[in-house]
């Protein structure tokens, strides 16, 4: 008899083990597109035997735990990657931006621009009275446009330095949700995990890993608890024994750009330190180094064609008088390379009359040595002012103002084509490895339905042991 | 390899937006015609475009420079050439001017004629071009040339002719490196005095000087000081000859300026097209190309909207 109701046991155990198969299943496939997901693994176990006169007999199985199917090394790979790719690809933006500026070959391109320029001076020169007023005035005009176009590129590069900042001050507030994020799941994994693996809150951990390490350069450490331990690569820690620092952004007075482009800070406790220079990788260390770096050498070669223009069109001017007996510069020199271009501008005399212009040093009405002088700098080489060389001691290399435009240039369509090609490269490298991840962890339509067609013939095979169990026991009631 | 929905979905969405992105890239080639769009389509080309149309800049600058001058060397020819043909009509009134059938009166009304041509040379000396006087250096604001003075046959005095222009030359740059003067030195063409010292070099002739004695000459019936002048008239016509040879030589340097500008010009263009021109051809076959892979990839994507084993359980 005990044999019989022993098998109603074992039957049940089937049943029960299969019900939650089911539901491993269901869960599976109701998770088939959302992208954190790991696939779940029903493990399941045979009971303990009875030991019977008759030796060891089954009592049926057991549901031993519910396994996600993961990789933690795909799992790190996809966090460093990211961080490559949020670095790489706020460097392509910014770099295809500046490019757009800088680069623009139309006719109100800055190369056009200083064509124009030393044309407008070659017409002085080559016009038949050089002290005639028409020609002058073409002359300031044709300056005018320089200015305003030095000026305005200089102002738009500003202005996407400030919106970079923006971006930088607006990325932290996420970056403090998700610490805080994992500190609250790290406290229920520990909890949760006294018993059992918490598959699901460690998917929710993972995905806030891997949008955290888009941002910053992070590194998990797993402790034995559940908790990770975030630190930045540098060990710099952000999350510790369930303590969070939070960052934020401090404005740097000393910034040469904008005092009020901000620095990146973490607040432990009252103790805070300055972590901008340890931000390397992830979308925060591009864009940092979008402002700091890219856009602020794009805002510096502009400068130096701005000083360069000014001092060799200066010096040439000064030589000459003006029609109304000016002698001195036609641009009010900038005082130092950086800046130039933001701060260029005609001299007072020139602004106040365009009689000023001098086109030869005697001041004569055929006199146009100045203007020719001036209009030959157009491809007079000489060596060029670079960032922090004082006026009158150059020691860039020897060439035109309209080659080192050219050099520019190519320079900034260089780096924007490594940047792209480092992000589409970036972009492989991510694909393959969630590619990867999909393999190990993604939800397999085709397998779900083949597993609920074997846990439906289970759940019917147990269900028949039942009702036959229950024949049997009927027989033995019916001869009573 | 364990084959997921979400990696088949993936795949197939990153292949048909690259194959997107490749055709967004060649139709922009296609409809602005031109192969770098932006500098990192091709940094060096991009450079070297820059520094090719800011040579195409100068080049057309340089044209302009060469047409606009040529106008006041023209202007600077004109002027010399009517002078040497009034040096001519000069030599011939001095030969009948020391015609011995000439008496008195006849030599009077010669006279009266060369008159006229001093007249006239001084209007060649103070030639204008576009507002500025060519014969005065950089002091090209007033005439160079002033006549203080008459003819008077009672008293046999003559105008005296003075310079106020400056002995300096304006030159143009009209291709890299390359200056030309555009005037003459008013005081070396008609004064015969090239070192500026205001005194007629030994040798040469002060065309009005000349003029006036032949007048002088003339009006006091004078044959021998008539016949005295026809060398010096020589000797200032080939003056004359000399500056307007220099001035022609002036022309042609020009003229071969603006043919060699305007190859340079056609070359330039020729070789940024060449850097920068999308090869049209290539281009549509590429975009061709491409639309069908894109097509394919789309097409490969509808049919992964796809059968499950499910379709198969009933």
């Amino acid at each position: 008899m005990s044999g019989l109701f022993g098998a109603l046991d074992v039957a049940k155990s089937g049943l029960a083990v299969t019900s939650l198969g089911v539901r491993t299943t269901s869960h599976n496939i109701a998770n088939v597109n959302n992208p954190n997901y790991s696939r779940q693994r029903q493990v399941v176990a045979t009971e303990l035997p009875v030991n019977t006169s008759g030796g060891l007999v089954g009592t049926g199985v057991r549901q031993l735990a519910v396994q996600r199917a993961t990789d933690p090394f795909i799992q790190e790979q996809l966090l460093r990657h990211g961080g490559q790719l949020g670095a790489s690809s706020a460097q392509a933006d910014a770099l295809a931006q500046v490019e757009q500026v800088i680069g623009d070959g139309s006719s109100g391109g800055l190369g056009a621009t200083l064509s124009s320029f030393y044309d407008a001076w070659s017409d002085l020169a080559s016009s038949a009275s050089p002290g005639a007023p028409l020609e002058r005035a073409s002359v300031r005009t044709a300056a005018d446009a320089l200015v305003a176009r030095l000026n305005g590129l200089d102002r738009q590069l500003r202005e996407q330095m400030s919106d970079v900042d923006q971006e930088i001050q607006g990325t932290l507030p996420r970056v403090n949700d998700l610490l805080q994020q994992i500190v609250t799941l790290n406290d229920d994994i520990a909890r949760l995990e006294l018993s059992q693996p918490a598959n699901d809150l460690r998917d929710q951990r993972d995905a806030a890993l891997r949008e955290l390490g888009g941002y910053l350069d992070i590194q998990p450490y797993e402790g034995s608890d559940g908790r990770v331990d975030v630190r930045m690569s540098n060990g710099v820690p952000l999350v510790s024994e369930g303590h969070t620092r939070t960052l934020f952004a401090a404005p740097d007075p000393s910034n040469s750009f904008d005092p009020r482009f901000v620095r990146v800070f973490v607040q432990d406790g009252l103790a805070t330190a300055d972590i901008t220079p340890l931000i390397g990788s992830g979308r925060l260390g591009g864009l940092l180094h979008a402002r700091d770096v890219t856009i602020a050498d794009a805002i510096r070669s502009l400068d130096v064609i701005a000083f360069n223009v000014a001092a060799s069109v200066n010096a040439a001017h000064a030589t000459g008088t003006g029609a109304n007996g000016y002698t001195g510069d036609f641009f009010a020199q900038p005082a130092q390379v950086s800046d130039a271009a933001r701060d260029i501008a005609l001299s007072a005399a020139i602004v106040a009359s365009a009689d000023a212009i001098a086109a030869g040093p005697s001041g004569a009405p055929a006199d146009n040595r100045t203007a020719q002088a001036i209009a030959t700098l157009r491809d007079t080489r000489a060596s060029i002012y670079r960032v922090g060389d004082a006026l009158g001691s150059p020691t860039g290399p020897t060439r035109s103002v309209l080659d080192q435009f050219s050099a520019t240039i190519t320079e900034i369509g260089n780096q924007a084509r490594s940047a792209a090609s480092q992000r589409t490269q970036q972009e492989h490298a991510l694909e393959t490895l969630e590619n990867r991840r999909d393999e190990v962890s993604g939800v397999s339509l085709d397998e779900e339905v083949t597993r609920l067609v074997e846990l439906q013939a289970a759940f019917q095979a147990n269900s028949r042991v039942i009702s036959m169990v229950s024949d049997l026991l009927g027989a033995l009631i019916d001869i009573l | 390899m364990r084959v997921t929905s979400s990696l088949l979905n993936r795949v197939a969405l990153n292949d048909v937006s690259a194959a997107r992105q490749r055709l967004a890239r060649t139709q922009e080639q296609a409809s602005s015609g031109l192969r770098i769009n932006r500098p990192s389509d091709d940094p060096v080309g991009a450079g070297r475009v820059a520094a090719l149309e800011a040579e195409g800049a100068a080049i057309t600058q340089f044209e302009r420079v060469v047409s606009g001058v040529r106008g006041r060397v023209g202007a600077l020819e004109n002027s010399l050439s009517e002078t040497n043909t009034l040096m001519i009509r000069l030599r011939e009134l001095a030969i009948q001017g020391a015609n011995g059938t000439q008496d008195a009166t006849t030599r009077g009304l010669i006279a009266k004629e060369v008159e006229s041509i001093h007249a006239a040379l001084l209007a060649q000396a103070n030639t204008r071009f576009g507002g500025a006087h060519v014969f005065g250096g950089f002091l090209s604001a007033n005439a160079p040339f002033t006549a203080t003075g008459s003819f008077d046959p009672a008293t046999a005095t003559t105008p005296s002719v003075a310079f106020s222009g400056d002995a300096n030359e304006v030159q143009v740059e009209i291709e890299e490196g390359v200056r030309v003067p555009v005037t003459a030195n008013g005081q070396r063409a008609f004064l015969g005095d090239a070192n500026g010292d205001n005194v007629t070099d030994p040798g040469r002739e002060d065309v009005f000087a000349v003029a006036q004695d032949l007048w002088r000459a003339l009006v006091t019936n004078n044959p021998a000081g008539v016949t005295a002048t026809l060398d010096r008239i020589d000797r200032a016509g080939s003056q004359i000859a000399a500056e307007r040879s220099r001035v022609g030589g002036i022309d042609s340097s020009l003229e071969r300026a603006a043919q060699g500008l305007a190859k340079r010009s056609v070359d330039a263009l020729q070789r940024t097209s060449d850097l920068r021109d999308a090869d049209l051809a290539r281009v549509v076959s590429d975009m061709l190309q491409q639309e069908a892979a894109l097509q394919a990839g789309l097409n490969a994507m509808g049919r992964l909207v796809q059968p499950t084993l499910l379709d198969f359980l009933r």
